[in-house]
């Protein structure tokens, strides 16, 4: 049950891959990356089996010791320490489950230099795998920092349209971001050093309760410096240019990663970071996420209703739906932040099922204009009805994943207490935090305006005569869509599944702000 | 019996069921047999029936409602649950909704036959069961929100049914994002309740927002908020049946709502999910009661919808069209009473009204079908002699609903009877008006479709067995039902029935309201005889077109209902695209454009850097030398001082 | 007349011969910096070596008469300019085989 070897397992696979003694051939390649897939996605759920949601802290601890007993760069007391808690868990197995059904969604998008395509997943994988696991600051970033590389070669070599600009965007973009965490990190790591005379980067460290405070000062500025790194990640409005171009110019299974994965690295690091090691900070500044996550989720509703391309407008339905993740973590309390880690499983797996769905429709007519579909409902049903359940999912529909989530972060970001101790402002912010949020809520009509607007445009209507060959879903397909859904629906019938494993964790980062 | 009220749940998830082997069974071992999906759709609403008869039988000993819970979610202090509710109130719109569904999906039967998508629409008909069900089985107010998304969602699949066609499509996406907007509101309501009345309910109540508990919950958070906070938690609340009733102004997306087939018209939009608005304000009464300006904005917007939709009604065309506006009309009817605080005569018009309209709106399903789908009443006429059926149980249904002694009288009555009780003497003589206007405009109905001379293009073809067979169950319950339960001249009465909790308030027994409007009806009827039967008409010399043409503003306002429709689309085109425009092209220029500027910094800098790059030896040798002195010089300096 | 009467009649010391090696300083630099012709660049470089060389001995000479080690460092640098000399030469060539020119406006090769 080793951590290591689960973020080792996806490297093991690319290097077997993309060794010389690999054939060439496309389906071996393609099979073996699939089962090698399915067998980290199964590792990984033995990880959630042996799980105990009710003890808090970091389970599954492995430290690797260099040989003779020395930590890993001890000088700086780095330790190469993997563990995970509840929030981490629930993301690392949406990782694995994501991983293995785009690597199945690959089939038709990616038709050059297999060998290369399949080894960047899985080095992907295993970073994504290791910013989610790494107990220790250092490695986190670093991690943070590897998951970049993979990203650039994803995007500009299998990409569309201007894939060169968006993935050097990408990097550079996340880049400038990571700089001020790293600043963060040290401030953080040689401040503990001065008051306690210990060097040490270890996470446990950092986010248990410390006998000492921050001073305010510090505490903010540490706070912006991680917030820079996750607000690029995030994305917060107005860092989340990045954003319609990466996702639109990715390929279908790429697009799936990003949107699905990648950006919850960002919602974890808040959590991780902003959370639990800066409590002070954060409860001064928790307006501010509130008023972001607000303009968050009504902006990018209202430039999606206007957007001609179908990809880009299910990019910025991402970035809105974000914004309820913001919401419920500016909450302070157990439901918001349980509402946010709820907000990041359920928008993974609907944002991939949109993105997978984009693709297939994208693969069948090579256009993603909406004025261009029209009416295809009518040749391919069964594609129309996919569709239907995943944007009911992503309105926010109960009985299935999204509404929640949502319930759950407006709640608490309704009732949270954490701006009754203004006394700067008095009675004033607690009020307009609550108006801000009810105008969030407003922003559950905006998505319903263009998510069916746009189905609406797609699928209804008479088909037009240049898709009369617009054939229907094949198995490959059905596999991926029925898969999400079943996702989709099960936990939307029962919530229960999922909260159950992170909402103790919750709880206790709750307890200790 | 205690069986069937423990087991509620099961008329629920029933259809649920049904759904799923219907999805299934066609997806994964293509069927074709329409009779297994029909029976299996039948017999599960059957029970359903059965069931919910037991369960009222079992209402009428017992008052305590029966609950039962269990967790849905839960985290930190919010703790939600689901669970099913069995009082009176829930028993009687039990009853109501089985009894309608299980004769409109015989009905469907034979309407749909020909269709491609038989085994979708029963799919989507138990769908919409298994919702509505859900919801008048819900045990707390989040439940509730829950299930009415789901019935809002079933409507948008029935209304898009015929999605090929763009004008149905267009007109399942408007009702679905009208709905939404009300789900905003209601949702919105919920929250600010829940987060004046967190600390009772965590102390007090294992289910938060429970029905049984809600009386001393509103009371809670009455004491403990300024009215005007007050009130706008219950307006926001009350916004959800705005757009789910169809009330002005969140009205417009029913009238469009017809482009679904007729028996789901019946269904949903005459009898059950419309009517869920009404139900929701009779589950969270007690927290309407205690606010009296939120209960004055709830009758006033009854009213202004009742007057509105009636005008709009007089001069529609499309037969469907008019009884749309004639459902958002009755619907006005039941918002006033409730807002007025006659609150079971609201209710007791709904379950009335269930049944004559869904009768209504089969009938006129029974002749678009014979007439080969054919909407229009320009067309229509003399139809009587061909489908005789249909035609009486039409006159039936408009003699309900105009309040000629049959089951609309009834129920008309006990509204107005409570407006006067509650001094809405205005609220009163608009009712009376609406009254007046509705006996016209649907006898209008009545003669244009069936007496007077065939228009038409087509050979009108008298209905089947399947089609006309609920038609005639249905006319039983809009006849008589409503004297059944007037509770006057010692027959069991609605009323006492319904008010469990409250003594039981002696009514006026004068005869003052039940003459006055038999006469507005009358009236009505009168004039629409006049103006529509052609006999009439020769005999005054009244020119119909004449007459148009001297009131045309009038006319044109009323056809073009109130030009509402076109004003909220002009509110779109001309204020939420541009918006939306502006944010996208700022998003594109402005924001994105810093990120470009930065990378464009950077290239000037380095075009700046080039420009020291010669490739000339010398020019590097010049700085190099320039240098040297440079540093000899300030080293020079340095070392004299 | 012999060179150490001339020497006291002009009174020459230290000065002088620094003055003398700062002008041919400057001559090497700005011909280095201004000649268009890549030979001429060279024997500037030349001018320059002679130059400090003279530096050299006139600090060798008029600091301690014994001390030689200025005298010394001047035949080093004698030597190195030698090296030097033939080296640029060579680059000169391979330069002129390659475009036939001498002029250092052509060669831009490095330029942005």
């Amino acid at each position: 049950m080793s951590l290591i070897l689960l973020v080792l397992l996806p490297i093991i696979g690319a290097i077997i891959i993309f060794g010389p003694w690999f054939p060439q051939n496309e389906v071996k390649i393609r099979r073996f990356a699939k089962g090698w897939a399915g067998l980290v996605f199964i590792y990984s759920l033995f990880f959630i089996a042996f799980f105990n949601p009710s003890q808090t802290g970091f389970q599954f601890e492995n430290i690797l010791k260099l040989p003779g007993g020395k930590d890993w760069i001890a000088p700086l007391g780095i330790d190469f320490a993997f563990g995970v808690d509840g929030i981490s868990i629930t993301l690392l197995v949406l990782t694995t489950f994501l991983v293995l059904i785009s690597l199945i969604a690959s089939k038709y998008s990616i038709t050059k230099r297999h060998k290369l395509y399949y080894s960047m997943i899985f080095v992907l994988e295993a970073a994504i795998l290791g910013v989610f696991t790494a107990k220790d600051l250092f490695l986190f970033f670093l991690f943070w920092e590897i998951e970049l590389i993979p990203m650039y070669f994803l995007i500009s070599i299998w990409g569309t349209g201007r894939k060169e600009y968006s993935a050097i965007k990408f990097i550079l973009y996340t880049f400038t971001g990571s700089i001020f965490m790293l600043a963060s990190i040290l401030a953080i790591v040689f401040y503990h050093y001065s008051q306690t005379g210990i060097l040490t980067f270890d996470l446990g460290v950092y986010t248990a309760i410390k006998d000492y405070s921050y001073p305010i000062i510090f505490s903010i500025l540490a706070f912006f410096g991680f917030f820079a790194a996750f607000a690029v990640k995030l994305p917060i409005v107005p860092l989340h240019t990045w954003l319609p171009d990466a996702h639109v110019d990715a390929p279908t299974p790429v697009s799936m990663l990003l949107a699905g994965i990648l950006l919850k690295m960002g919602g974890y690091g808040l959590i991780r970071m902003n959370l639990q090691i800066l409590p002070e900070a954060v409860k001064v500044l928790a307006p501010m996420l509130i008023i972001l996550g607000v303009i968050n989720i009504i902006y990018t509703a209202c430039i999606a209703l206007v957007q001609t391309d179908l990809k880009k407008l299910i990019a910025y339905s991402s970035v809105s739906h974000m914004g309820i993740v913001l919401v419920g973590l500016g909450a302070l309390n157990a439901a918001g932040i349980s509402g946010a880690v709820l907000q990041m499983v359920a928008h993974g797996i609907i944002s991939a099922g949109l993105f997978m769905i984009v693709g297939v429709i994208y693969l069948r007519t090579h256009t993603r204009e909406i004025p261009m579909l029209g009416g295809i409902g009518q040749n391919a049903p069964r594609i129309m009805y996919f569709s239907l359940m995943i944007v009911l999912a992503s309105l926010g529909l109960p009985l299935l994943i999204g509404f929640a989530a949502e319930t759950l972060a407006f709640y608490g970001a309704f009732t949270s207490y954490a701006f009754d101790g203004f006394s700067a402002f008095g009675w004033y912010l607690p009020v307009s935090i609550r108006i801000l949020t009810a105008v969030g809520i407003f922003g559950i009509i905006l998505t319903a305006a263009y998510l069916l607007w746009m189905f609406q445009k797609v699928f209804y209507g008479n088909i037009l005569p240049r898709w009369k060959n617009f054939h229907d879903a094949t198995p490959h397909e059905v596999v991926i869509l029925l898969s999400l859904i079943l996702v989709i629906v099960v936990f939307g019938f029962y919530p229960q599944g999922l909260t159950g494993i992170f909402v103790p964790t919750v709880n206790n980062i709750v307890n200790l702000i | 019996m205690e069986f069937f009220v423990e087991n509620a749940g099961l008329i629920a998830l029933l259809p649920l069921w049904v759904f799923l082997i219907i999805i299934f069974g066609q997806n994964l071992f293509v069927y074709e047999n329409k009779k297994f999906t029909l029976w299996l759709t039948i017999s599960s609403t059957f029970i359903g029936l059965i069931c919910s008869s037991f369960i009222l039988a079992w209402t009428f000993d017992n008052t305590t409602p029966y609950v039962q819970n269990f967790n849905w979610l839960e985290a930190g202090n919010i703790k939600l649950s689901v669970g099913i509710i069995v009082d009176r109130l829930a028993a009687m719109m039990l009853m109501v909704v089985t009894s309608v569904s299980l004769l409109i999906q015989i009905y469907s039967h034979e309407y749909m036959n020909k269709d491609e998508g038989y085994h979708r629409f029963f799919a989507y008909l138990n769908l919409f069961n298994f919702s509505m069900l859900g919801l008048v089985l819900s045990s707390n107010l989040f439940q509730t929100y829950i299930f009415w998304e789901l019935v809002g969602v079933s409507s948008y699949l029935l209304i898009g049914f015929w999605f090929k066609r763009p004008s149905a499509a267009a007109a399942a996406t408007k009702a679905f994002i009208m709905n939404r907007i009300g789900d905003c509101g209601l949702l919105i309501g919920i929250l600010m309740f829940l987060y004046f009345s967190i600390g009772w309910w965590a102390s007090n109540s294992d289910i938060f927002l429970s029905f049984t508990a809600m009386p001393d919950a509103a009371k809670y958070v009455f004491d403990s908020t300024n009215p005007f906070l007050y009130t706008v938690i219950a307006l926001l609340i009350f916004l959800g049946p705005v757009a789910k009733s169809a009330q002005f102004p969140l009205h417009t997306w029913l009238p469009d709502a017809m482009e679904g087939p007729t028996p789901i018209s019946a269904l949903i939009h005459a009898a059950t999910m419309v009517a869920a608005g009404v139900y929701l304000i009779a589950r969270v009464y007690p927290i309407f009661e205690l606010s009296h300006d939120a209960m004055t904005v709830i009758a006033w917007t009854g009213a202004i919808t009742a007057l509105m939709a009636a005008t709009i009604a007089i001069t529609q065309q499309d037969i469907k069209k008019a009884l749309a506006y004639s459902t958002c009309s009755q619907l006005g009817f039941m918002v006033m009473a409730m807002g007025a605080g006659a609150y079971t005569a609201g209710l007791f018009h709904l379950m009335t009204h269930a049944y004559f309209k869904a009768m209504l709106f089969l009938c006129s399903g029974a002749v678009i079908h014979g007439l080969n789908d054919q909407q229009d009443m320009k067309y229509m006429g003399g139809l009587r002699k061909h489908m005789p059926a249909v035609a009486y149980t039409y006159l039936i249904g408009c003699l309900a609903i105009s309040g000629i002694f049959l089951s609309g009288f009834w129920s008309k009555e006990e509204i107005f009877t409570g407006l006067l009780e509650h001094n809405q003497i205005v609220l009163l003589v608009i009712a009376m008006a609406v009254a007046g206007m509705t006996a016209f405009y649907m006898f209008r109905t009545y003669f244009l479709t069936f007496e007077g001379e065939y228009r038409g293009h087509e050979h009108p073809h008298n209905a089947s067995k399947t089609i006309t067979l609920p038609l005639i169950i249905l006319a039983i319950p809009s006849a008589i039902i409503g004297f059944a339960l007037c509770g006057k001249f010692g027959l069991p009465s609605f009323d006492a029935f319904m008010r469990v909790t409250e003594e039981t308030v002696s009514h006026n027994e004068s005869l003052l309201i039940p003459a006055v409007s038999l006469i507005v009806s009358l009236l009505g009827v009168g004039l629409a005889m006049v103006l529509y039967v052609e006999k009439y008409r020769n005999m005054l010399k009244i020119n119909l077109d004449n007459f148009i043409q001297k009131i045309k503003p009038v006319y044109d306002f009323s056809a073009n209902l109130w030009y509402i429709n076109k004003t909220y689309y002009k509110f779109i085109d001309y204020v939420v695209l541009p918006v939306s425009e502006f944010m996208s092209a700022f998003d594109k220029f402005i924001v994105d454009g810093i990120v470009n500027l930065a990378a464009l910094w950077v290239h000037f800098c380095g075009w700046i850097l080039r420009l020291f790059q010669t490739g000339n030896v010398q020019t590097y040798a010049t700085i190099l030398f320039g240098g040297l002195i440079f540093l000899t010089f300030v080293f020079t300096i340095y070392w004299l001082l | 007349m012999n060179i150490e009467v001339i020497l006291k009649i002009f009174n020459v010391g230290l000065t002088h011969y620094l003055i003398l090696g700062a002008i041919l300083f400057c001559i090497g630099i700005l011909g280095l910096i201004i000649s268009r012709n890549i030979i001429r660049v060279l024997m500037s470089i030349e001018i320059l070596l002679c130059a400090i060389n003279i530096n050299f001995v006139a600090f060798a000479n008029y600091n301690d008469i014994n001390n030689l080690q200025g005298q010394v460092f001047a035949i080093f640098i004698m030597a190195v300019a030698a090296a030097e000399a033939a080296l640029g030469l060579a680059i000169l060539l391979s330069l002129y085989r390659n475009k036939p020119t001498v002029d250092t406006e052509e060669m831009k090769e490095l330029k942005g």
